[in-house]
């Protein structure tokens, strides 16, 4: 439990970034090497390279050497975590708008 | 079996969108949600229940929910002001929760209803938030079981970010 929400803070930490945030983006539509990656970016290859870093740390993507490429992918168990938060959500407010229609129901009788 | 509610959370955008059909007319639907007294009946959690309701519901007019822990230890609230009250269609509030360690993480909520069909009505709530962290650091701690919990992830969350 404990090292479960280590991770959740990594991951939290991850998406306080814009780039880390635009990088997952592209992720979502297909993986991609990194020098296709870095092209996004007006920053350094290294910066690129050490934002993949805390974003692998965070369990977010996952890296894969093909020949000379590294191909990058989003790892979607990690970000379980967080959509179960959402999950959690959407049952409270399904929890809330039952209650709703159900006093809705009550005023029509 | 009634209607489920939907909510979505876009990866890297900072807003929730939360939906969800009524086989009721608008109007009917909006005397409900703007009612103070039934607002304990409904508006739950999690684990907590609305022991307060101040709701001032005009432009400018203030809301307040207090929410106190099954044994009565921890009280706290949930606020904010009317910013837009446009019977039946839509209303436009801010709202932030006591129980964060600093104030500034306030989020403008917009409540639509539209009638599909007589007698059908959707509801829409866009909630909008400062940043990515602010909306994902609400999902996290409001989730959690426990008040003193949901204090200390709340301030890693914060310090982490």
């Amino acid at each position: 439990m404990v090292e479960c929400e280590a991770q959740l803070d990594r991951i939290f930490a991850c998406l306080s970034d814009p780039i880390r945030r635009d990088m997952l983006r592209r992720l979502v539509s297909g993986s991609a090497h990194i020098g296709q990656l870095a092209q996004n970016y007006a920053i350094s290859f290294a910066a690129v390279a050490k934002h993949l870093q805390v974003l692998e740390l965070a369990q977010l993507i996952s890296k894969q050497r093909q020949g000379k490429q590294v191909i990058v992918r989003i790892a979607p168990p990690a970000l379980k975590a967080a959509s179960d938060y959402l999950a959690q959500y959407e049952a409270l407010w399904n929890q809330r708008f039952d209650n709703l229609e159900k006093l809705l129901q009550e005023e029509d009788s | 079996m009634s209607h489920r509610a939907k909510v979505t959370a876009q990866p890297g955008q900072s807003t929730i969108h939360i939906e969800r059909l009524f086989d009721f007319p608008k109007a009917k639907v909006f005397s409900v949600v703007t009612n103070p007294k039934l607002i304990p009946q409904w508006w739950v959690g999690p684990g907590y229940t609305v022991t307060k309701v101040e709701m001032d519901v005009r432009e400018g007019g203030r809301w307040c929910f207090t929410q106190a822990s099954p044994d009565g230890q921890h009280s706290f609230q949930f606020f904010g002001s009317y910013h837009e009250v446009s019977a039946p269609d839509r209303v436009v509030q801010t709202f932030e929760f006591s129980g964060l360690p600093a104030r500034g993480h306030v989020i403008l909520e917009k409540m639509e209803l539209t009638e599909l069909s007589p007698g059908q009505t959707k509801l829409t709530v866009i909630q909008a938030f400062f940043s990515v962290a602010d909306r994902d650091g609400m999902l996290q701690s409001g989730m959690e079981a426990g008040m003193e919990n949901t204090y200390q992830q709340l301030e890693k969350v914060l310090a982490a970010n």
